[in-house]
């Protein structure tokens, strides 16, 4: 049993296209990010879920039950906003509180889980204070309270990081992590920051064209993309993506990329075409050991110390790489170098629609 | 040079005083002669220095016109027309507001379908003149056999405010972002429970600047009251023209001086009471503050 199905989604407004038989299956208790650019239906997807929207096509169900048809208050959501949406003239206790006074849940219990919630996020110093007293990672944390002491059955943000600054941000991710371990609560979050889905999701659902263009665990997203665009959205800095061609030889078909004189499998059934080469900079390396030696003397650009790790900048003759190698490995700006290639985790793509081969 | 600017600037400054008293006296002018004439005997109005202080200063006009100033048979001077005038205001002021609120809020955050062309009649609405639809009113009253009662005066404010009221709330409404009702539908608030509990709430100011602008418009209403209160509800301007305006006798300048003040002190008391959030909820929907 789903906690959250949906079947064929479409939403337009007046002649404006965003979802177009959209269709996903949430578990129960998985942290489910919905990640695109800015357009994408991300959004527009998560107010229908909350019932905010009306569906143009298709059905919701949350379990069992078709909740397509109910408004917000009768499918057991809460929700947390980009801009908070506290209540400006109720206290940080008063706006927790209001959806369970809306729901007529008795006072105790109402004080016991404004208690709970307030210890969770560590608001009990502040409960009597107004919104407008509150810094903004404080407000977001009411705003996430407000919404767990619903005890809903499923949980939705929307972006509600983006007002924060970067370190707030980190704090904030974490706290969200961590609630949703202890919850054990479904819940589906929307942004556009490839960190946060990366960092906090245990599924991703990457958007684009108010279509899904991949759903799977992070790691698959990152390790396994189906196609060119998911490829190329995941992953700081981004994936090295080269244009090659696939031929016909005595050994079976082979990449042939400029620049490189070995034999690189093409994946198998693969007919003669033009491809992209998609390679994370973090299979590039400066050693051969196992790796098979991808360009000879590329040069060096740029080199980006980053801590641990140094970002690689290279001129190579298949175009420009990059690579991640530790600080202590990293080449000299101007030097030239070869570059060896995990040939395992290539990943390759239809150069016309992207398609992973 | 440093020192001929100081000059100067105190030389400028001089002059904006001189300017800003000389107009504040004169807009203060007949409000002087008002209450000088009210304070003096009819025999020191008479030798007709009118800018003069009284000699002996007296609320015997303010007495008479209170209480005992004769309007044709009637005795009781404008004290009548007050109470008149409040059981007239308190309703008409409170539903005004209220139906004015409402109907900002469902235009402002309800996007239904048609709710801007909604907006615009109602914007038209503000704009036609009282007195073309005064002798409809007339008819449509006297038909369902109202016509000069309390009910039918109040329904006119009532009616003649609401495109203003509407608009004014709408314009404010329309200022909170729309994230905050989305918010509330998903606690499980409905379109009452949101009204009551967080938009009115919010509204402070821009309640305070409607209490402000019916309360003077109502009491200082003439035409209305004298065509659809009739002779039981007359407010207390109608009843001020009846004492001032007498076609025989001597006139009596010092009582209907205290009566004018009398009647004008009520709308002076709100304005005194709230001019500081006056001004600042008139321009609050403008700032987003």
């Amino acid at each position: 049993m789903h906690a959250v199905t949906l079947r064929h989604i479409g939403k337009s407004f007046g002649s404006n296209t965003i979802l177009n038989g959209l269709s996903l299956d949430i578990e129960a208790g998985d942290f489910t990010v919905l990640l695109g650019s800015s357009g994408c239906g991300k959004s527009t997807l998560l107010s229908l879920i909350a019932g905010l929207d009306d569906v143009s096509a298709g059905r919701i169900h949350f379990g069992d039950r078709d909740v397509t048809d109910l408004p917000p208050k009768d499918r057991d959501i809460a929700m947390v906003f980009q801009s908070y949406a506290l209540y400006p003239t109720m206290s940080v206790r008063d706006n927790m509180s209001f959806g369970l006074r809306m729901t007529q849940v008795p006072k105790n219990e109402i004080a016991e889980r404004i208690d709970w919630a307030a210890k969770l996020l560590r608001l009990e110093d502040h409960l009597d204070r107004k919104p407008g007293q509150l810094s903004g990672g404080q407000r977001q944390r009411v705003a996430i309270g407000r919404a767990i002491v619903r005890k809903a059955k499923v949980y939705l943000f929307d972006e509600p990081l983006s007002n924060l600054d970067a370190k707030l941000r980190a704090e904030m991710r974490l706290e969200i992590k961590r609630l949703h371990q202890a919850l054990g609560a479904t819940m589906i979050y929307v942004t556009h920051d490839q960190v946060e889905a990366m960092t906090m999701a245990t599924k991703v659902a990457l958007m684009r064209n108010g279509q899904i263009e991949q759903y799977g665990p992070p790691e698959d997203i990152y390790n396994h993309p189906q196609t060119r665009y998911v490829a190329e959205f995941v992953g700081s800095p981004a994936v090295n993506m080269l244009d090659a061609q696939l031929v016909e030889g005595p050994l079976g078909t082979l990449i042939a990329l400029p620049g490189c004189d070995a034999p690189l499998a093409a994946p198998k059934n693969a007919a003669p075409q033009k491809v992209s080469l998609g390679i994370r900079p973090e299979h590039l390396h400066l050693k051969a050991d196992t790796h098979t030696l991808l360009q000879r003397q590329a040069q060096v650009e740029v080199v980006e110390f980053t801590g641990a790790d140094a970002v690689v900048w290279l001129h190579a003759p298949a175009g420009r790489l990059c690579i991640r190698v530790p600080s202590s490995d990293a080449p000299r700006t101007g030097e030239r170098v070869d570059v060896f290639v995990d040939a395992s985790a290539m990943a390759v793509f239809d150069a016309q629609d992207g398609q992973r081969l | 040079m440093n020192h001929r600017h100081k000059n100067r600037q105190i030389a400028a400054r001089l002059g904006l005083y001189a300017f800003l008293l000389a107009a504040g006296a004169f807009f203060l002018m007949p409000l002087y002669v008002m209450l000088v004439t009210s304070l003096k005997p009819a025999e020191e109005i008479r030798q007709g220095a009118m800018l003069a202080l009284p000699h002996a200063p007296t609320l015997d006009a303010f007495a008479e016109a209170w209480g005992s100033a004769c309007t044709g048979l009637d005795c009781r001077g404008i004290s009548p027309g007050f109470v008149n005038s409040l059981v007239i205001l308190v309703p008409s002021v409170v539903l005004s507001i209220l139906l004015g609120a409402i109907n900002g809020y469902a235009l402002a955050q309800w996007r239904f379908p048609g709710a801007d062309k909604l907006a615009a009649a109602i914007t038209v609405g503000v704009f036609i003149p009282v007195q073309v639809v005064m002798l409809p009113m007339v008819k449509i009253f006297a038909f369902v056999g109202l016509q000069g009662s309390l009910i039918s005066i109040v329904t006119v404010h009532v009616v003649f405010s609401l495109p203003f009221m509407a608009l004014l709330f709408r314009n404010f409404f329309a200022s909170i972002p729309d994230e905050l009702t989305r918010a509330a539908l998903v606690d499980g608030a409905g379109f009452w429970s949101i009204f009551f509990w967080i938009m009115l709430p919010m509204s402070t100011n821009v309640l305070l600047v409607a209490l402000v602008l019916q309360f003077t418009h109502i009491w200082n209403d003439y035409l209305l009251g004298l065509i659809f209160a009739g002779r039981d509800w007359k407010p207390m301007t109608v009843q001020l023209n009846n004492i001032v305006n007498v076609a025989e006798g001597e006139v009596r300048y010092n009582v209907n001086m205290a009566a004018t003040l009398l009647t004008a002190i009520p709308p002076l008391i709100v304005y005194f009471l709230s001019g500081k959030y006056f001004v600042r909820g008139v321009t609050a929907g403008a700032t987003k503050g």
